[in-house]
């Protein structure tokens, strides 16, 4: 198999993480918080050191600020419905996911908030002019994907977060796309609101993700019940994460987090970067010769011209002449080359890349991924 | 050398605790919270001192542990 799908879920794991979880499994499968066995302090403290993991990664200093979701969703889910009330106003950028833009349509029914979009330059960069003008009225959060899961493009967050500080509004980050890809400081970024899932970029399995809050920052959990703490009340305590952490964790998931954030923290992030970053260079280079190509993104100027500078991630999208996403689709799943089609969960973001509604195929290598399996993609589609 | 046994709000803030004071004081180690405590976690933090209480008190608010409370057991 030749996996080229990264940008839904990475594979493969780094070495390690496949064993940390089996042996948890087999060895030590108890609950976490709750009791004081060995077994079960063995298992709170794999939870505790890959909240300090994560919070190393991101230089966040109090890591109980962290909470462990289900996923990116369910952590961009919380804050959106926790922070937005009634007619409360979120602004966002053109090029966001369902994962941001379904939960506010949902409250724009229910709870009649309002939606702003802000413009984009011809690549989908925010123009900082109309950020700048639309927060001088009220905004209640600004919630902006890092990096398109379609084509790539990395917003500018630094400017951003500086822009959102001097206006005093709340900055939520969708980092599903760059967790673990790209340096991301929340401090230096002015990030009140963090949200990402484990298993892309932080390279672990499934069933994880991640919600930080800038201390100050108070509201409702979605989910109340049991933590293992302050049982004999019957209201939810109000200390972190315990407050916004109700039910058992997906402790297999959380440990395997914690191996595959170790690897991170060894390999850095500066590496994990700059080594995607020059395999995605070889995949474009090589869809560029190929006749009838055409690439999306600001950094996919053709082969005969010189790269752009601006940063990108791995989601590389692409369509050929003649041929529908599907079809391209078909013919690579006979070879076994996982590719990704249609619109990505991303309606937004392919309605401004003028692809709206076949979509795009989407190429996304990861930090393992080899020249020689590129290479394969490309003969393959150069016999199309 | 005296006992003390430190309650916490949660397993978080116990494992936190434990992270910081391993070297500072000796056995420091967890244990199951007692019941008269039950107000707290089911894990506590057990811990060596010549120190007293309220010396002990000083050291954990100066390394900015957030505890329940601080028995001699
Ligand atoms: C930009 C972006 N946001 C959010 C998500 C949702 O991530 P998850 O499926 O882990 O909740 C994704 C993944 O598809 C994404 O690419």
């Amino acid at each position: 198999m030749i996996y080229l799908d990264n940008a839904a879920t990475s594979f493969p794991k780094p070495p390690g993480v496949a064993e940390a979880v089996g042996e948890y499994l087999s060895e030590y499968s108890v609950s976490s918080g709750r009791s004081s066995y060995p077994a079960a302090v063995k298992v709170s403290k794999k939870i505790f050191t890959c909240r300090q993991n994560i919070a190393k990664l991101f230089n966040i200093s109090d890591a109980s600020r962290i909470v462990f979701t289900l996923n990116a969703t369910a952590a961009l889910n919380t804050a959106l419905k926790g922070i937005l009330r009634k007619n409360s106003t979120a602004l966002i950028s053109s090029l966001e996911h369902n994962a941001i833009a379904r939960p506010l349509n949902y409250l724009k029914e229910t709870k009649n908030i309002n939606i702003l979009t802000l413009k984009s330059d011809k690549d989908g960069y925010i123009i900082k002019e109309d950020l700048e003008n639309k927060l001088a009225k009220k905004i209640d959060i600004v919630a902006v994907n890092h990096a398109s899961n379609v084509f790539g493009l990395v917003q500018d967050i630094k400017t951003i977060g500086a822009i959102c500080k001097k206006h005093g509004t709340l900055f939520m980050v969708d980092a599903a796309q760059t967790a673990g890809e790209i340096k991301i400081d929340v401090k230096d970024m002015n990030i009140d609101i963090l949200a990402a899932s484990g298993h892309k970029g932080l390279l672990s399995p499934a069933g994880v993700g991640f919600l930080y809050l800038r201390k100050g920052i108070e509201f409702p959990p979605l989910v109340h019940g049991g933590t293992g703490s302050n049982s004999e009340q019957s209201i939810q305590p109000k200390f972190w994460p315990d407050k916004m952490e109700s039910g058992t964790l997906n402790i297999g998931s959380i440990i395997g987090l914690e191996k595959s954030t170790e690897f991170i923290l060894k390999r850095t992030v500066k590496e994990i970067s700059e080594k995607k970053s020059a395999i995605t260079s070889y995949l474009i280079q090589n869809l560029n010769q190929i006749k009838g190509l055409s690439l999306y993104g600001p950094d996919n100027p053709g082969p005969d011209k010189p790269r752009s500078d601006k940063k990108r991630t791995s989601p590389v999208s692409f369509n050929i002449a003649g041929k529908t996403p599907s079809e391209i689709a078909e013919i690579l799943n006979k070879k076994n080359i996982c590719v990704r089609t249609g619109l990505h969960c991303a309606p937004m973001a392919h309605k401004f890349l003028k692809t709206y509604p076949e979509g795009t195929v989407r190429a996304s290598a990861g930090y393992f991924t080899k020249e020689k399996e590129i290479d394969r993609l490309i003969a393959t589609l150069k016999s199309i | 050398m005296k006992k003390y046994l430190i309650t916490f709000e949660n397993t978080y803030r116990v494992l936190e605790a434990e992270k910081r004071l391993t070297g500072v004081f000796n056995g420091v180690t967890t244990i199951p919270t007692p019941e008269s405590m039950s107000t707290d976690c089911g894990v506590s933090l057990s811990l060596k001192s010549n120190k007293s209480r309220t010396e002990v008190r000083t050291v954990l608010k100066d390394s900015g542990i957030s505890f329940s409370k601080i028995i001699k057991s």
